[in-house]
């Protein structure tokens, strides 16, 4: 059959756009772009500038290039590398806790039980809670003479301790106090994720004779990885910089057991005034988190491509 | 006629003008005749913003308000307005505030703050202001730098022991006058009333406080911060300081993990049997509505061998920013006349000011507990390092986490404070 020329026309032609030129876009990707030079580009440039200078808490215009002096005193220093320390430990156990109870409490609640709505409501409390107010409660928790923590340990017959003021202990009760805040977050984003396993998939499982842990292990956890690993990675940097619950339980103390980088950077700026030492911690303290970030990336890049050959 | 009637006209606009202006409000500049101290004839006007954490002190803040607001009697174009910073967060804000190029007119200025303010730059000399007062005690030379006045005492505040008459008539102990007596008495009040018997500041939350509290231990046995060119830290007399401290703290009768804030008002509510405190922290505590009462608490010298204690010292000063300083002056110079003064001693007792003005006898028959403190203010120091002034809070940083870690944990004495002159073996004087 023949095929006339307007028909041809029709089909080897395609309809011809006319782009008209238009501000709209240009317009909305320059504010988010003015909004984050504003707020992170220039702040952070001028922070690595004042990281090379010796500026003071009252001379904020007032201070002088000292090269790399600052990062040279820092990192010849034992109490800056153990801040490193400390907040890598701190980190780890933040991250580790939260996720397998965070996880293990949404596999309970996304099973059918009574008081079911309930449950839920109340674990996900902590979250809601301001942290000012966490730390209060925590701090009358951990309270030497009058606390529960050693009213209950004295009960059970394992004395007492000095929850926030021995070096031992410090650390301890400050991850708890986290891991008692951040657990319902992970709690929540994990049983979405949950809810999103097919139903066909658990029946399989079961008619193949697979039960519990394996069930989990197999079908679920492969799952829930993706989320797990966005939410593992958000834990780690929300804990590298996290501030408030620390500066209030312990002030880094006792005897700087729990002195992350967020409060080292903290005590130099503002209780020994010297703002670009503080930057330096600061620009070396993000350096680290920029680190942990792309070796989360490469490992997220190397699974993803193995999952694609497979 | 017409002319004549113009001119007139003319010139009652402008009288009127005038006195409108006059009354507008506007601040005289800088360097302007005081109306205060001496009744100088013109009036400076203006809102004078003074920062200061003691509007925050229950049963004192409001005294000293008080006080502070009868400049306005004094100039009624004047307005004092307070700006109320907590205690633990006041050289931050200040700081923050005069970097800003901001910050309040007039301020309270700890004396380990004093150094850098005046380093950077932050405080208007009062030279003008002290020549023109009289009776001024030897402590205002402490707030001088390059021959300049620069702030003027504002209190200097002792420490003593104080007690609960009660606790330790209960557990049947009488007031402790050397450590060991301390350590042996606070385990005593534990052990047989079951409160803390015991207790003074030992966390670094409260690291700026603490270094004047701690203080007292180092100048009680005789012992200093430095020579004048060298950090002293591990010497002697500061080994055995610590030694004493730990003593206590391990007593077992030490109310362990407090802070300030949290024992004195279990001190207020008859729970803590010992502390060793400042004068106004002790005016607090006897001031709380329902709380322990002035006769019911005594004091005495601390009782450490040599006789010397630390004060919390404290001095007024001038924004060197501000844009009242000719009104901040005239306030000063108000203050340092000898009726404000009167009214400054009764709104901060116990404390020393400015001038030797004398609290009112019906105040001092009302609180028979305060001997104690001024024995002890005979024989005090400041806590600033001396030839070290400006680096004073990284030494203190230093020193406070060596005597933490020597509380907490097994370290002794002398190697925390081996180990405290070591770190600060690199800050110069």
């Amino acid at each position: 059959m023949a095929i006339t020329a307007p028909a041809r026309a029709r089909l080897t032609s395609h309809p011809r756009r006319r782009h008209r030129f238009s501000f709209t876009p240009y317009a909305l990707v320059g504010l988010a772009t003015l909004y984050v030079l504003a707020f992170a580009a220039v702040p952070l440039v001028k922070g690595i500038d004042l990281s090379f200078t010796d500026t003071r808490l009252l001379r904020p215009t007032g201070g002088r290039y000292i090269g790399l002096a600052n990062y040279v005193d820092l990192l010849s220093s034992g109490s800056f590398l153990k801040s490193v320390v400390t907040t890598l430990v701190y980190t780890f156990f933040c991250v580790v806790l939260c996720l397998l109870i965070g996880t293990f409490t949404a596999v309970i609640i996304n099973r059918e039980f009574p008081g079911r709505t309930v449950a839920r409501g109340i674990l996900v409390m902590p979250w809601a809670v301001p942290t000012v107010a966490v730390a209060l409660v925590f701090r009358w928790i951990y309270n030497d003479q009058s606390g529960i923590a050693n009213a209950t340990t004295s009960v059970l017959g394992l004395g007492t301790h000095g929850w926030l003021t021995d070096p031992d202990y410090g650390m301890l009760s400050v991850i708890v106090a986290t891991v008692w805040k951040i657990t319902p977050f992970v709690m929540l984003v994990v049983l979405a994720a949950l809810q999103a396993v097919p139903d066909e998939l658990y029946e399989a499982a079961r008619v193949d004779g697979s039960r519990g842990w394996t069930t989990f292990s197999l079908i679920v956890l492969p799952y829930l990885m993706p989320t797990l690993r966005v939410v593992g990675l958000l834990i780690t940097i929300w804990s590298f910089r996290r501030f408030e619950i620390i500066w209030l339980l312990t002030g880094g103390g006792p005897v700087d057991a729990t002195n992350t980088i967020v409060i080292h950077v903290y005590r130099e700026a503002f209780a020994n005034s010297r703002l670009g030492m503080a930057a330096a911690a600061g620009v070396l303290g993000l350096v680290l988190a920029l680190v942990v970030t792309v070796v989360y990336f490469i490992i997220e890049n190397r699974q993803s491509r193995t999952a694609g050959e497979a | 006629m017409r002319t004549t009637y113009t001119v007139r006209l003319s010139a009652v606009v402008l009288a009127v003008g005038m006195a409108l202006a006059g009354c507008s409000g506007t601040t005289a500049p800088s360097g302007a005749p005081a109306s205060g101290g001496s009744g100088g004839a013109a009036k400076i006007s203006g809102t004078l913003t003074f920062a200061n954490w003691q509007w925050l002190e229950p049963g004192r803040g409001d005294k000293i308000l008080a006080a502070v607001k009868k400049y306005e009697t004094k100039n009624p174009d004047a307005k004092v307005v307070k700006q109320e910073i907590t205690r633990a967060d006041y050289e931050k804000t200040i700081s923050t505030q005069i970097g800003a190029g901001a910050g309040p007119d007039i301020l309270i200025v700890p004396d380990p703050f004093f150094p850098e303010l005046v380093a950077a730059g932050a405080l208007e000399p009062v030279d003008d202001v002290v020549q023109a007062a009289s009776g001024l005690r030897e402590t205002n030379n402490n707030y001088k730098a390059d021959g300049k006045q620069m702030s003027i005492l504002w209190e200097a505040v002792p420490y003593a022991l104080v007690w609960n008459k009660a606790l330790l008539e209960k557990a049947g102990v009488k007031p402790p006058t050397n450590v060991d007596e301390l350590a042996a008495a606070a385990k005593a009040i534990k052990d047989k009333t079951g409160k803390t018997g015991f207790i003074v500041r030992h966390q670094l939350n409260e690291e700026s406080p603490w270094w004047s509290d701690y203080s007292n231990w180092v100048f009680g046995y005789g012992g200093a911060w430095s020579d004048g060119k060298a950090l002293t830290l591990n010497r002697q007399e500061n080994i055995d300081a610590l030694a004493a401290l730990q003593k206590v703290y391990k007593s077992g009768g030490f109310g362990v993990g407090d802070d300030a804030s949290t024992y004195r008002s279990k001190f207020a509510a008859g729970e803590v049997g010992m502390m060793i405190d400042n004068s106004s922290a002790a005016l607090t505590v006897v001031s709380k509505a329902g709380g322990i009462k002035p006769t019911e608490i005594a004091s005495a010298p601390l009782p450490f061998p040599k006789g010397g204690s630390a004060y919390a010292g404290f001095s007024i000063g001038i924004n060197s920013q501000s844009k009242n300083k000719a009104l901040a002056k005239d306030f000063l110079k108000w203050m340092l006349g000898s009726e404000a003064q009167s009214t400054m001693a009764d709104a901060l007792f116990p404390s020393g000011i400015a001038t030797a003005a004398k609290p009112s006898d019906a105040l001092t028959a009302q609180h028979p507990w305060t001997d104690g403190f001024y024995k002890q203010l005979e024989n005090s120091s400041g806590v600033v390092i001396k030839g070290f002034e400006a680096s004073t809070p990284q030494v203190r940083t230093i020193v406070l986490t060596e005597v933490a870690r020597c509380l907490s944990t097994g370290t002794s004495p002398k190697e925390a404070m081996d180990a405290a002159q070591q770190k600060a073996a690199s800050i110069k004087p």
